[in-house]
């Protein structure tokens, strides 16, 4: 049996493709909502990957001595990276082009229709 | 009124009959032949995205490239990523398609310019939440709960004990204790034992 499931379908340069066409246009109330999330996630993969570097560097690893939070937050990050190897640096990769696009594709609600290429 | 060019393919030639059917009652349209010259719409109809399919797509949408309506059963996120990237603005699945709905669509494509309706913009949106719910929480593990009978097992894995071990210590049938850890690995999508203690260390439940 293997946890692996299919590769995250990533499309952060699609995105940016789209929105630099003029294709892709979103409502700027939902871009902004989207920007929010898409930033509070990224801090939370590069908080997990600097966890990951930590933790790996150090020689004798025992979740036991840390801190019940800090316990909580190795776990995590050592486990999401088990499951999902590379996934976490992938991710800090595609997200900021998603935030790029996203920005680049706000538009005020009035404005709707095809915007010109910048 | 101006009437809207329209390029029409199908993988099956009864459902090319009937789009054409469908598009040739309406007198906003007329159609043009399948090489697009001239077409501000292409409607494409397929039972799949397959390779076939999209080597079409991909073709249509070199150089000024035509809005793309196209007429298929679901799609999956990376096949919906794949026709966006060609220049598809709408997505009527088959079984739903009625001459009002492909006007509809039509009539939209050919009026936006190429820009993506507020329904395909919905479903990148969609597609952008599932990404970040997938990578921090990957295959949906989350603290779901595990049987007493699991727990049990885990607790004993934990602590280093084989198969064997934890059958004598609970009493159970080696086969037994091989169905629990099968049936939780299975269920929770983890690869092997030692995963199916980080969950249970992961979610505190041992």
């Amino acid at each position: 049996m293997s946890g692996d499931g299919p590769a995250l379908p990533f499309a952060g340069e699609l995105f940016l493709h789209l929105a630099a066409e003029g294709r892709l246009v979103v409502d700027a109330v939902d871009a902004e909502a989207a920007i929010v999330g898409l930033e509070r996630t990224l801090a939370q993969i590069r908080a997990r990957l600097r966890i990951l570097g930590i933790w790996q560097q150090i020689p004798a690893r025992r979740v036991g001595d840390l801190p019940g939070d800090l316990a909580r937050d190795v776990v995590d990050a050592v486990f999401t990276e088990q499951l999902a190897p590379g996934q976490l640096a992938r991710a800090a990769a595609e997200l900021p082009m998603y935030i790029a696009a996203l920005r680049r594709a706000s538009a005020a609600p009035e404005s709707g229709g095809r915007r010109e290429n910048r | 009124m101006d009437q809207v060019r329209v390029a029409l393919q199908a993988t099956d030639p009864l459902s090319h009959a009937g789009l054409a059917s469908f598009l040739q009652s309406r007198p906003e349209f007329t159609l043009v032949p399948a090489d697009r010259a001239g077409a501000a719409v292409l409607v494409l109809s397929a039972d799949r995205l397959s390779t076939d399919v999209v080597a079409t797509l991909r073709r249509s949408a070199t150089g000024p490239g035509v809005p793309v309506v196209l007429v298929a059963p679901e799609i999956n996120e990376a096949e919906l990523l794949t026709a966006v990237e060609c220049r598809v603005v709408a997505v009527l699945p088959r079984a739903a398609v009625t001459a009002e709905r492909l006007a509809h669509s039509v009539l939209a494509a050919a009026s936006g310019g190429g820009v993506m309706p507020p329904n395909l913009v919905g479903e990148l949106l969609k597609h952008i939440e599932r990404l970040q719910r997938d990578v921090l929480t990957p295959h949906g593990l989350t603290s779901s709960g595990l049987t007493p009978r699991e727990l049990d097992v885990l607790r004993l894995m934990a602590d280093g004990l084989d198969t064997s071990e934890i059958a004598g210590r609970l009493c159970y049938s080696e086969r037994t204790v091989k169905n629990v850890i099968y049936g939780l690995t299975h269920r929770l999508n983890l690869r092997n034992r030692s995963h199916a203690v980080a969950y249970a260390l992961r979610t505190g439940m041992i």
